[in-house]
């Protein structure tokens, strides 16, 4: 078995390509910018804070539809399921409804429709291309009966608010750091166990390089956010949601099996994994996070036009994960490249729409920027085999 | 007839980080049947893909000559104008089209710019009567056997009148009876001047068909000669590099309790209402015994294996006591947590998560154990990996590698190390061997008398009758779907077997265990 020399850089991941992506698109406008404007108004905390803002409702679906594409399915009826959530929900608050109950409910109609969604696929094996694009339609329909086809205001201060919030500057660098300090020391600790597993430890240079690269990561975010409002709270949320995303795929047998059943269903079964139920937990999952979503949507909005919210959430999800790396065929993936996926669509939507180009022009760019994904991912799998 | 129809020059082949082959030099004369052999990883199925243009020109060094002249394929379509085909060892059929529309596929026959379905299909059936199987060509492929199918891949190779015919492995999935027409085929076609290159696992095979024998080792020629001068042991040691001294290890270990009874046992058919795969089967495997299991292709071994196991799709009606307690499994949960594996046939297909790491396919049946509450104790885990990998010597560079990047033997490693993991008392092995070359197969078999030492009962289903009868305590045969002999060791020849196997004998009259 003779083993590949590679850079340390290479050793940093898959993802490496679509990190020197990203940070060129980042260099790329900035310099446009300034050539055009004169100033740094596109590197800057407010903007990179915009970003942030204009992805956390597409991001917390596309953490659901990592799983979803990891088992070899997909979701496509997420965008409409955000709509028929974002009105439940703002018509319970309009009802009166104390918020943490309207919550738990509009989270739990989510799960249902998620539910839903499973049993079809899991128990009579119909493809999920076909039961989703059906709930596409549904969740549309039946958010516009449930609102009356009104666009439905919550009427309720607290929860238009929530979206916008923010922790303070000073505790956001506080927490920044502390999040930091513990990064490191997980770093240190997942070093010395692959050690101790008898792994190949990455190597000094590579472990350099990450925690080089990991410290410009905390610093650059301390910079966005405390030098503009502080933590948005829906951030932190998003957060939350990613993390344990993380979690589940890397310590969970759950996670393990969600691999092996895109993988190979088949051997999965014969190694005494259930794959139904793992597709019906992962599509209630998608559902759970559509509820969660919609509440995001619905906040940031101030209320929910049943025929707009969410429209074409779907495939910017489908986006952000196919362009970070997840493989359509499923067994291939993580919630990691998702999110770097899910920035380097919203950075080129909002370089293209401060610069000015026409909406039109904007979406013919970011198809391409799929397909230009979808391209390098069968390159490098071609090579791999 | 001795002149060279094709030749190969110091061909060397790399792929990115391993030099798959590393100077060959091959002479075949024309006509001779000539059998090519080498341990797995040897370097042999890449010598057939740049024979037959799959690897093109220009991506190996060295050079290959046809009928003296040299040759650069650019594809296969080039190699089969040439008169170069191949058949894989992978079939390449495509399931849902007819056997007719896979042998013509890419050469449809046409009346203008309409197909023509009756030379299409009289062309098919003439090509599968020539190969004596009787074989409706409208009839879709994924509904014969592979033993069918194999023949729809060599028809497919006869109709482009190849004169220099590449076999790769093409017995690995054919019983006795189909490996016979296949040679009755292939000295057809000798005798017609027709030259083959004939890949095998198998020696007794290329002793049975072979003129001239090549083996390969580490990707360059260890030399060639006349069959003739050739014995078994020779060859092994060529391949290996070392003497090997016995193909199947002795064990002395004494035989235990039954563990595992089974009576009157059928498995209804999954497609055909009212009729029944797997029926009459009663027996008691014993700890520290083999008990093997021979037949036909589609005799339904391998589906008595899977019903046991609790994986069948359809109903299973009878009795089964693992230990004296109820053993009819509804999943393949309950069979793992009861302490039965499940080595399957295609490890590809149904033993491995090819996209995920040596590691993780080691523990994917045994999560349950090494996990608290759903979440995975890494360290337990990482510990049981390496526990495995150690114990079976699997040749990984660590834990970590993708196990699609292993070879044949020590992929077969990986299953069984997902196995012996389940800590199981009893273990199915449907063609435990397949695809696994000379010097696994052996660590195989001295991995088999350890554990059959330490206790376990072993099922084993095989195609390959000397691996049946040498390890084996106890044979059963197989016809149908029925149990048609249970034969001491001392009962089970080759001959005894394969006539209860095809019908010849009738089934022997008590069949209740022994």
């Amino acid at each position: 078995m003779t083993s590949e020399k590679k850079s340390p850089l290479l050793d940093l991941g898959p993802q490496f390509g679509i990190v020197v992506s990203l940070f060129a698109l980042i260099a790329l406008f900035t310099i446009v910018y300034y050539v055009r404007e004169g100033n740094f108004t596109f590197f800057s905390p407010e903007n990179f804070s915009n970003i942030v803002g204009q992805v956390m409702v597409v991001g917390v679906l596309a953490v659901g539809m990592t799983l979803v594409i990891l088992i070899g399915e997909i979701d496509l009826g997420v965008g409409s399921v955000v709509a028929l959530t974002a009105v439940v929900m703002c018509l319970l608050l309009q009802q009166g409804w104390a918020m943490p109950l309207a919550i738990v409910v509009t989270v739990a109609l989510g799960v249902v429709v998620g539910a839903w969604n499973g049993f079809w696929v899991a128990r009579y094996k119909i493809h999920s291309f076909i039961i989703t694009l059906g709930m596409l339609v549904i969740g549309r329909g039946l958010a516009q009966i449930v609102s009356g086809r009104q666009n439905v205001s919550p009427r309720n201060e607290e929860f238009t608010q929530f979206f916008f919030s923010t922790v303070p500057p000073g505790v956001s660098a506080a927490l920044i750091f502390i999040a930091f300090v513990a990064w490191v020391a997980m770093q240190f600790r997942a070093e010395s166990r692959l050690r101790s597993f008898g792994f190949e430890p990455p190597g000094e240079s590579a472990q350099t390089a990450r925690l080089a690269i990991g410290f410009l990561g905390f610093a650059f975010a301390g910079w966005v956010f405390c030098g503009y409002r502080g933590l948005p709270l829906p951030f932190l949320l998003w957060l939350g949601v990613v993390l344990a995303g993380m979690f589940i795929l890397d310590q969970t047998a759950f996670g393990r099996a969600i691999y092996a059943v895109g993988g190979n269903a088949s051997a999965a079964a014969l190694s005494g994994i259930n794959v139904g139920s793992i597709k019906w937990r992962v599509f209630m999952i998608s559902g759970l996070l559509c509820g969660v979503a919609g509440i995001l949507a619905a906040s940031r909005e101030g209320g929910a036009t049943p025929g707009n919210i969410g429209r074409l959430n779907e495939l910017d999800a489908i986006a952000a994960v196919v362009i970070g790396g997840t493989s359509l065929m499923g067994g291939i993936g993580h919630v990691r490249g998702t999110i770097l996926g899910l920035f380097l669509l919203a950075v080129l939507a909002n370089g293209m729409s401060i610069l000015g180009t026409p909406q039109d022009l904007q979406e013919v760019i970011k198809g391409l920027i799929i397909i230009a994904a979808a391209w390098f991912d069968v390159k490098t799998k071609a090579r791999r085999a | 007839m001795s002149d060279v129809v094709l030749e190969m020059r110091e061909v060397t082949k790399e792929f990115p980080g391993v030099r798959a082959l590393n100077g060959i030099t091959l002479q075949v004369r024309r006509g001779d049947i000539h059998t090519l052999i080498g341990e797995n990883g040897a370097g042999k199925s890449t010598l057939l893909k740049v024979l037959s243009g799959v690897h093109p020109h220009g991506t190996y060094g060295g050079e290959i000559l046809v009928n003296g002249t040299p040759a650069r394929f650019s594809g296969t379509r080039d190699a089969e104008q040439a008169g170069v085909a191949i058949i894989h060892q992978e079939l390449n059929l495509i399931p849902e089209l007819s056997v007719a529309e896979n042998i013509f596929l890419g050469h449809e026959p046409r009346k203008g710019i309409f197909l023509d379905w009756s030379a299409t299909y009289q062309g098919a059936r003439q090509l599968m009567d020539e190969l004596s199987v009787p074989v409706d060509p409208r009839t879709p492929v994924k509904d014969l056997g592979v033993g069918r199918q194999q023949m729809v891949e060599i028809a497919k190779a006869l109709r482009v009148k190849a004169n220099v015919l590449l076999l790769d492995e093409p017995t690995s999935a054919l019983t006795g009876h189909e490996v016979e027409v296949l040679f009755e085929t292939l000295r057809r076609l000798k005798s017609q001047g027709v030259t083959c290159i004939y890949i095998s696992h198998r020696l007794e095979e290329l002793f049975a068909i072979g003129d001239r024998c090549t083996v390969i080792r580490d990707g360059a020629t260890v030399g060639t000669d006349d069959m003739a001068n050739l014995t078994e042991e020779k060859i092994v040691a060529m391949m290996v590099g070392r003497e090997i001294e016995d193909l199947y290890p002795a064990r002395s270990n004494p035989i235990g309790d039954p563990v595992l009874a089974v009576s009157d046992l059928e498995v209804d058919h999954p497609f055909r209402a009212g009729e029944r795969i797997v029926q009459g089967i009663g027996f008691e495997a014993r700890a520290g015994e083999v008990l093997g299991i021979a037949g036909l292709m589609g005799s339904g071994r391998s589906e008595l294996l899977t019903a046991l196991f609790g994986a069948f799709p359809s109903d299973v009606r009878g009795e089964v006591r693992l230990k004296g307690r109820s053993a009819r499994f509804a999943s393949p949960l309950e069979a793992i947590h009861a302490g039965v594996a499940l080595v399957t046939e295609d490890r590809k297909a149904f033993g491995l998560i090819l996209t995920m790491a040596v590691g993780e396919n080691i523990t994917l049946a045994s999560l349950d154990r090494l996990s608290h509450a759903g979440v995975l104790d890494r360290l337990a885990e990482t510990k049981e990996m390496q526990k495995w990998k150690e114990e079976l010597r699997i040749k990984a560079a660590t834990l970590g590698v993708n196990v699609s990047t292993l070879s044949g033997g020590n992929q077969q490693k990986v299953v069984f190390g997902k196995w012996l993991a389940t800590a199981p008392s009893v273990m199915l092995l449907d063609e435990p061997t397949r695809g696994v070359d000379v010097g696994a197969r052996v660590e195989m078999y001295r991995l088999m008398n350890r554990l059959l030492e330490e206790g376990m009962a072993v099922i084993m289903v095989s195609s390959s009758l000397p691996e049946v009868l040498n390890m084996s305590d106890r044979v059963l045969v197989m016809r149908e779907g029925r149990q048609v002999a249970l034969l001491s060791k001392a009962e089970a020849d080759a001959e005894t077997v394969m006539q209860y196997a095809t019908g010849a004998l009738p089934p022997q009259a008590r069949m209740v265990p022994a």
